[in-house]
């Protein structure tokens, strides 16, 4: 119940309609209680005594008692629309801004599918719960212990008779609810892993077939679809078991009412009318009963829902943004990087669920002590081998992670002190991995600069060397990227995502491997855009061919994190043994070029 | 993925979609029929089933009808042991009828779990016989809901709705039968209201599935808005477009809810108005009871049975009124089940087909042509001879159709016209799985499943003893990386290897391709991420590896390309030029500029 009682602040702003709402749950279950009583008037009043005006009385009675529960429930409906959906909207919204503050380090360790079930699935279990759960449960509480009351006051001594029936039904619903939390959740957790089991057979569904390993994923499957079965008949026998014996413990009072208050009648202490309204009243206090087993799914599901809400909640963004922040107008692009360490962040901090428990590349020092400068309008490149540190280098300059020591100054600002948002303004960055939003060509690349003039839209496609297959395309520039850019080859959406970057006329430019997947005449091509850009914008490139490094001012080399050697591309080919081998892998000894 | 594939999807995806829509609208009776098929094993269960439900709901239709007995008959008349006979009668009954519910609740949830059980399975196993093409135009996610949700949709109304609307449906008709026959007069006053309530149900339910469409679409907005930007957040942070971002999703969740509160008040009057007819109706029945119990037409025990009715009556209705709609989405997810499940694999092997034997690695490819829609060829009329052992590098611009030759080779498509024959047997005349076992693939994207590095590599061969995996872990020079995380190799995987840096991604893809000790070895960019000295170890790795087999291999970077015995040049479809590294050169056609566009750079800068 501690993450439900942790939702309460939420309510908070409905608190008027919540309050309202409490006023309808109560009110028709009132006028319902009025009407058995009007009942046994109008039998004992009006039948018994052969009074018609009685009778009449007493139907007038209970059409009212019906219009004012009417009228009371319709406003009910509209209140709790209102409380769960605008909790469900504050909800969205909090948890969806809250994911926008995260660093690449908290990202690193939550998956995009677990994120979107809290944001899609989690939240609506917590609004249905809000919706009808919880007043469900408000209406039959109070509808028991009302006809309780109506009970006694007919008749004590039949009341206390007939209602040993209830410790029996409360005894079973505590059981059923200690028996029923465990399993649900396990049901939860064999979907869970039914559910991954299915996501990555079809994701990699071209990986199982080169294998043929189709045999094999259905038997994988198969465990996980047993398991799920296994688990789900399991909470489904408890349920239909648990929902007749409840049925039976009412029918046992019923049958108690009709031998103990029929010898009273007889007797004389109770009259008929009496006898039928105390039989109605066990009856619809019961009845909600029944409809506990689904009360106590909504809520063990809603618990469970809320309590993954506030684990993403409860997550701190991993970059703070400092107290004054650093917001200069322009951005020079000087960068240093002074005696910098920095390890992924390791095993998770006690959060289940959507943390992935492992360390993340090794947890040990990606980057050890490196050192350098590098001045405005700079181009360096950075090589090394694969794991050697290169891409996290360049995801600490734009502040995606903070460093563990040592410290990386922009224009002799440290970065930890600039405004987070002014910085990646000005940073332009095409990731390893290209992410296109659906929208037209012209959207995608004047992403970072919406209000960017076709023109300079143009441009940036031209240096990028993507003009040519935009125009190729059967709407041009407002043609349609589909799903993350389906439609689209890799090495068109590499060049989308420099012509991207290059709008906002950054002053730094990072190109992490983004033109692995071009090819080589392209690559030139681009280059050569690039060197022309190269007056007004420090750029660090990463990537594997030789050719892109030829002309950089500096030539960084990674070994395992360290900086192993540094300078243009003749001093090295002189200084650097593992400069020259990668030189040559590449090149060869020149044979049977001729320019 | 290739640019033409991606075309090729986004044609089909349309018509498809026509499709579809056209025949989404009809055939709830052949859902229902093909669901009825899969209770067929359980039919003595089910059997069984009804005749408990027929007792049970007989036996909640003999309580009031014994209660107003003993009232009239009895209590009225002070006769005792007629009440106690009464009255054991009625716990005989209550009991019989709980331990019937209780019998069937049980059987229907197994058989409901199992059914559904069946149906996933089927579903699954179907989804893994179907082909590349049929993987190409569908979306996982609309895949997975297919598997996961519709399936949970059948499941919930088989183990809990199903039962509870028939008993429901028992229930009404054996009410309003014991009604008429107890007192008609009283009967007839008591369900006059009825045409109403079924007018005024149908047309709340209209207006709610109106209001829930919009719904829907609204959702649809949000969850988009939401998908794009949460997996894409890398670069909504690199932009620093956080805010707009924010603000368009709250935008799309204020829609939402506007349309959510509305369609909540619309179901939510529903309630009100059952609950309201109930008491009407038990006033009206309390009235006109009283008048002709004055008469003498009717009873005290009469009215009390008719009563206790009247509430057992609404709440049936109002939950048959619910289940109606659990019920439709139901057939809609079982309708969209056996939409896949139809789905003919366009790849399959022919009845008479063998399993290829152990082949020695002889490709040829004559005159083949091949798109992935009809009207847009995408390889067109390739021939090529690979001996056993050779090396046969695809060089071309991106989009040219050389990951297409790979697919076609690896047969998860078929050709349109020629053929593909390894060692001179007709790739479609075998079995596509002993094809495949024999090849060794390195795609483009880099596939990591969840689990530990130990198990991914293994997938390539599930007999590999750890030794095995060590070894074509150190051939594909992911060893190193790989003893130096904590974990060594049993270190997790996570989703889809965000764990690994790209390069470390495509080295453990050539470990697990290397485990498979194929014949053929095709490696489509499969070291574009791997920096140039590793990639040279592992060239010089495979090149003693592949002693005797033969290997396909696409990569941008010439140095990869040198070594091969046969240089196939691709443009637009078509091979248009082949040859060796030195011939191709001495041609100074297209590859020595694409040579030369690599070097020239070089040359620049050396001349500086």
């Amino acid at each position: 119940m501690n993450s439900l009682k942790r939702m309460l602040p939420f309510v908070q702003p409905y608190r008027w309609i919540a309050f309202w709402l409490a006023v309808t749950v109560v009110l028709p279950v009132a006028m319902e209680l009025l009407v058995p009583k009007a009942l046994n008037y109008i039998i004992d009043a009006g039948i018994e005594a052969g009074d018609m005006a009685a009778i009449w009385r007493g139907a007038a009675i209970m059409l009212i008692t019906a219009l004012t529960g009417a009228a009371a429930t319709l406003g009910q409906g509209v209140f709790r629309a209102l409380l769960a959906q605008g909790l469900a909207y504050d909800m969205r919204n909090e948890l969806f801004a809250h994911i926008q503050a995260f660093s690449f380090a908290n990202l690193d360790k939550m998956q995009t599918g677990q994120l979107m079930t809290r944001l899609s699935s989690d939240v609506d279990l917590v609004r249905g719960f809000a919706s009808h759960g919880l007043s469900l449960l408000l209406r039959a509480l109070l509808m028991l212990v009302g006809s309780v009351v109506m009970m006694f006051v007919i008749d004590a001594r039949l009341a206390l008779i007939t209602l040993t029936v209830l410790p029996l039904a409360g005894i079973l619903i505590w059981g059923l609810m200690e028996l029923a939390r465990p399993l649900f959740a396990i049901v939860q957790e064999k979907l869970a892993a039914l559910n991954t089991t299915v996501q990555e057979n079809l994701a990699g569904v071209q990986i199982v077939k080169a294998f043929v390993r189709e045999r094999f994923e259905i038997d994988r499957f198969k465990i996980s679809n047993d398991a799920y079965m296994a688990e789900n008949i399991k909470v489904g026998k408890l349920m239909a078991v648990a929902m007749p014996v409840l049925a039976i413990l009412t029918n046992l009072g019923i049958v108690a009412v009709v031998w103990f208050g029929g010898r009273d009648v007889i007797g004389g202490s109770l009259t008929l009318g009496e006898l039928v309204a105390f039989n109605n009243y066990l009856m619809i206090g019961m009845a909600p009963l029944m409809l506990l087993g689904n009360i106590l799914t909504m809520i063990s599901r809603a618990e469970a829902s809320a309590a993954r809400f506030l684990e993403v909640l409860d997550t701190q963004p991993a970059v703070e943004v400092a107290a004054k922040p650093h917001k200069p107008a322009a951005l020079q692009g000087e960068v240093t990087f002074e005696d910098v360490t920095f390890h992924y962040q390791g095993s998770g901090n006690g959060q289940r669920d959507v943390i992935d428990n492992d360390i993340h590349r090794g947890g040990r020092n990606v980057l050890r002590g490196v050192t350098f400068n590098v001045r405005s309008g700079q181009r360096v490149s950075l090589l090394g081998a694969t794991g050697s540190g290169k891409s996290t280098l360049v995801n600490l300059i734009p502040r995606f992670y903070d460093v563990d020591s040592g410290k990386i100054q922009i224009d002799g600002v440290d970065v930890r002190d600039w405004d987070p948002e002014a910085l990646r303004k000005r940073i332009g960055v095409v990731l390893q991995q290209t992410t296109l939003f659906s929208g037209t060509i012209r959207e995608n690349i004047a992403y970072g600069r919406p209000e960017a003039h076709l023109d300079e839209v143009i441009a940036a496609a031209q240096a990028a060397q993507a003009h040519d297959f935009i125009m190729a395309m059967p709407q041009g520039y407002e043609s349609a990227v589909e799903e993350r850019g389906a439609n689209l080859s890799g090495g068109q959406k590499q060049r989308l995502a420099i012509a991207r970057a290059l709008l906002i006329s950054p002053g730094i430019l990072i190109l992490d491997d983004s033109t692995s997947a071009v090819d080589m005449e392209t690559e030139a091509k681009i280059q050569t855009a690039l060197d022309n850009l190269r007056t007004d914008c420090t750029t660090f490139i990463i990537a594997q061919r030789i050719s892109s490094v030829l002309t950089a001012d500096q030539i960084i080399l990674l070994d395992h994190g360290q900086i192993s050697a540094q300078g243009t591309h003749r001093e090295l080919l002189s200084s650097s043994p593992i400069y020259r081998e990668i030189y040559q892998s590449q090149m060869g000894d020149g044979d049977g070029v001729q320019p | 993925m290739t640019q033409e594939k991606k075309e090729a999807q986004r044609a089909r995806l349309s018509s498809s979609d026509l499709r579809l829509t056209g025949e989404s609208a009809r055939n709830t009776r052949g859902a229902v029929k093909r669901l009825l098929l899969y209770s067929r094993p359980y039919t003595v269960q089910l059997i069984i089933v009804a005749a408990l439900v027929i007792v049970s709901t007989f036996a909640s239709l003999a309580g009031p009808i014994l209660l107003g007995v003993a009232i009239d008959q009895f209590i009225s008349t002070g006769h005792l042991p007629g009440l106690a006979r009464t009255t054991l009668i009625m716990l005989g009954v209550f009991l019989l009828g709980g331990l019937a519910s209780i019998i069937h609740g049980i059987i229907m949830v197994s058989v409901g779990q199992r059914l559904i059980a069946d149906v996933r399975a089927e579903l699954f196993t179907h989804l893994q016989t179907l082909s590349m093409a049929y993987h190409g135009r569908h979306k996982v996610g609309d895949l997975m809901s297919r598997v996961t949700n519709d399936s949970e949709a059948i499941n919930q109304v088989l183990s809990n709705g199903l039962i509870t609307f028939i008993t429901n449906i028992l229930t009404l008709g054996g009410t309003m039968v014991a009604m008429f026959l107890l007192n008609w007069q009283l009967a007839t006053g008591a369900l006059i209201l009825l045409p109403l309530m079924v007018y005024i149900t149908t047309l709340v339910t209209r207006r709610s599935r109106v209001a829930f469409r919009e719904v829907q679409r609204n959702l649809g907005t949000m969850n988009a808005v939401m998908e794009e930007n949460i997996a894409g957040i890398r670069v909504v942070k690199a932009f620093a477009r956080a805010e707009d971002t924010t603000a368009q999703f709250e935008t799309a969740n204020a829609a939402n809810r506007k349309s959510g509160v509305k369609a909540d008040i619309i179901t939510a009057a529903l309630g009100p108005m059952f609950t309201t007819m109930s008491t009407i109706t038990i006033a009206a029945t309390a009235l006109l009871g009283g008048w002709l119990a004055l008469r003498g037409v009717a009873t005290v025990g009469v009215i009390a049975t008719f009563v206790v009715y009247i509430m057992n009556f609404f709440r049936p209705m109002r939950s048959i009124a619910m289940l109606y709609n659990y019920l439709q989405s139901a057939l809609a997810g079982a309708e969209r089940i056996f939409e896949v499940l139809d789905a003919v694999p366009s790849v399959s092997d022919q009845p008479q087909a063998q399993p290829l034997a152990n082949i020695r690695g002889a490709v040829t490819f004559a005159a083949v042509s091949f798109g992935y829609s009809p009207e847009k060829p995408v390889i067109v009329d390739v021939s090529l001879s690979a001996q056993p052992g050779e090396i046969i590098a695809l060089v071309g611009p991106t989009g040219a159709g050389k990951t297409t030759i790979i697919n076609l080779l690896s047969r998860f498509y078929d050709v349109d016209a020629g053929a593909i024959c390894i060692d001179g047997q007709d790739i479609r005349a075998v079995r596509q799985k002993s094809i495949r076992k024999q090849l060794g693939i390195v795609l483009q994207d880099t596939f990591l499943f969840s689990g530990t590095v130990m198990e991914n590599i293994r997938y390539g061969r599930l007999d590999a003893s750890d030794e095995d995996i060590y070894a074509a872990a150190q051939l594909a020079n992911a060893d190193w990386f790989i003893r130096r995380l904590p974990k060594g190799y049993q270190t997790q995987v996570s989703e889809q290897g965000h764990n690994f840096s790209q390069g470390q991604r495509q080295l453990l893809a050539i470990a697990r391709a290397v485990l498979a000790d194929p014949q053929i070895l095709i490696l489509d960019e499969a070291t574009s991420s791997v920096d140039t000295r590793t990639e040279m170890l592992i060239q010089e790795a495979l090149l003693n590896l592949m002693d005797g087999r033969t290997a396909f291999v696409i990569a941008h970077r010439l140095s990869t390309i040198r070594s091969a015995n046969q240089v196939l040049v691709i443009d637009d479809g078509r091979i248009i030029e082949s040859g060796n590294h030195e011939n191709l050169l001495g041609q100074k056609g297209f590859y020595y500029n694409l040579y030369m566009s690599q070097y020239r750079r070089v040359e620049e800068q050396n001349l500086d």
